[in-house]
């Protein structure tokens, strides 16, 4: 009886591991030869940028992108810091 | 009658110990390595900063970074993104020692650690290699994913095997992995989008994080309080770093916190195709339709999708109001934590209020670490010549990798302590989800309109200079 669940166990294990091997190794290679799958890992490639990412230092990109930003925000302080009422008067 | 045995160490100063050691272990590196001189353009030369980047002469450099690495994208053969097995290799040293030297510390035992630890490990390398196939990484579907779907494979079919039940150590991996990440937070990042920044990301967030709190609470009724703290302040700051930090800090199940990603991995899939095509049809200026996404969608990566999809300003404004809510990290981590031992955790039966003692021997002390990594690295950030570059030393080069590995152990190990029927108890009713879906329409809305206020009609000049670039 033990040896019947631990066997229907193990075939559910086997399922389970042939299904994902056949999914990453055969479905998904052909997916990602597709023309819109290429183009889009393309475009992502060119700006830096990765859809993984947990945090922000994980974006290759993200670091220098928040660098020109704020580099843009230091030369023009006024209109960063003071509201435009502020400005205007 | 046997008598419990204490550990030596309670686990959150062994994550301290852990990553804190992890973190100056590579900021003395960097130092030790000293300054180099850059023979090549700077890296940013090819993201279009020339100015900056050439006029540098040397520049910081992390020597252990050809030695820890995560598996790299793939297409036809996994074997594609395991060329640099050293730097995989590297990182299963590093973490052998410092984990197996906690577990001794701790009063565990070496021997029975190592091999469930080795299995666990390469679960996660397993992991990392799924989530790097192209049609996979392209869909922002990470590891934390397939770290959970493998460990649950194991546990709901034949069990996880007794072998590796001692490396099966979640909330030290997490914990540790917390204290890594507040190294990656610079305090001077906080005002890189003046005013409107902090407005969008500072005011919005904590107001939609309580809302959405107090919405579970009153008028869903959720049974939980720590799942509705974990799935507001993932939806709210910024996905499954947010989750992890919140569910440690308010000491949630680890079925609670899987939750809460599963719920917010689905979802910002979805809404990082849907949101730039509702901004096109809506015409959004770019620096607003930029602030709006990148106060809204979980993840990073699914922020820097959406915002290149609108375009150049778009994607650099999002990615920069990102940056400035992960900042809320430590901050929301260090609120929650101190609200939960002080009025959530309190003994119900007790009318008096604990007292400041009561509240520290409770507090959850890894959050300590964190806000200690992220002082430090601010303090060396704004006191070493180009700090920009020895903080990307330092992170890129190993702290980074470290804490990605750190999260993806911890996920292998819930995947490998849960129960598919005690997952299921938490979308029953549709409870979960319906409180992510009401508290993300709020949060749509109020980052909208605080983005449009500010770039509108507050700072329409600050939007401007962005948008003449």
């Amino acid at each position: 009886m033990q040896s019947e669940r631990l066997a229907n166990q193990r075939l559910r294990l086997s399922i389970g591991v042939g299904l994902l091997l056949l999914i990453w190794l055969v479905v998904l290679p052909r997916i990602s030869q597709l023309p819109m799958v290429e183009q889009w890992a393309a475009f992502l490639d060119d700006r830096g940028v990765n859809p993984n990412a947990k945090f922000f230092t994980d974006q290759p990109a993200a670091f220098v992108k928040s660098r020109q930003v704020m580099q843009r925000a230091r030369e023009h302080a006024k209109a960063f810091w003071e509201p435009v009422w502020r400005t205007e008067n | 009658m046997t008598a419990e045995v204490r550990p030596r160490i309670t686990e959150d100063w062994l994550a301290i110990i852990i990553g804190g050691l992890l973190v100056l272990g590579s900021i003395a590196a960097v130092l030790l390595n000293g300054r180099q001189p850059q023979t090549a353009p700077a890296a940013n030369v090819q993201s279009g900063e020339k100015s900056v980047s050439e006029k540098k002469t040397a520049a910081w450099s992390n020597p252990l970074k050809p030695y820890l690495a995560v598996p790299g994208k793939w297409k036809d053969s996994p074997l594609e993104g395991l060329k640099a097995p050293e730097a995989i290799l590297g990182v299963l040293l590093t973490t052998v020692v410092m984990f197996g030297a906690g577990i001794s510390m701790s009063g565990g035992s070496l021997s029975r650690f190592l091999p469930g630890f080795l299995i666990v490990f390469l679960l996660g390398t397993v992991a990392y290699v799924m989530a790097e196939q192209i049609a996979i990484r392209e869909a922002g579907l990470e590891y934390a994913l397939w770290a959970l779907l493998l460990g649950l494979m194991i546990s709901n079919t034949v069990g996880a095997p007794r072998i590796l039940k001692p490396a099966i150590r979640t909330e030290l991996y997490i914990k540790s992995g917390l204290v890594l990440l507040g190294c990656e937070v610079l305090l001077v990042q906080l005002v890189a989008l003046g005013l409107p920044g902090i407005c969008i990301s500072w005011i919005v967030t904590p107001v939609v994080l309580i809302t959405t709190f107090w919405f579970g609470q009153r008028i869903l009724k959720i049974e939980s309080a720590s799942l509705n703290m974990v799935i507001s302040a993932d939806m709210s700051v910024c996905g499954v770093s947010a989750a992890i930090a919140t569910a440690e800090a308010c000491g949630a199940k680890k079925e609670e916190l899987s939750t809460a990603v599963g719920i917010s991995l689905a979802f910002t899939a979805v809404m990082m195709f849907v949101m730039p095509n509702a901004i096109r049809l809506m015409d959004l200026d770019p620096v607003i339709a930029g602030a709006w996404i990148g106060g809204t969608l979980d993840s990073s990566g699914a922020v820097s999708v959406a915002g290149e999809m609108i375009g150049k300003t778009a994607g650099k404004v999002a990615v920069t109001i990102k940056m400035i809510q992960n900042m809320l990290i430590g901050v929301v981590a260090f609120g929650v934590a101190v609200y939960w031992v002080s009025r959530v955790d309190r003994d119900k039966d007790s009318r008096v209020k604990p007292d400041a003692g009561e509240i520290w021997r409770r507090f959850p002390k890894f959050i300590l670490g964190f806000i200690g990594a992220s002082l430090l690295i601010s303090y060396l950030h704004s006191r070493l010549p180009v700090g920009d570059d020895f903080f990307k030393a330092v992170v890129d080069g190993s702290t980074k990798t470290l804490r990605n590995w750190c999260f993806c152990l911890a996920f292998v190990s819930i995947g490998l302590e849960t129960d598919f029927r005690a997952l299921a108890h938490y979308f029953r009713g549709g409870k979960a989800v319906t409180l992510y879906v009401a508290g993300q329409a709020l949060n749509l809305l109020l980052s909208l309109a605080m983005s449009w206020f500010m770039f509108r009609i507050v700072f329409p000049d600050a939007a401007k200079v962005l948008n003449a670039e």
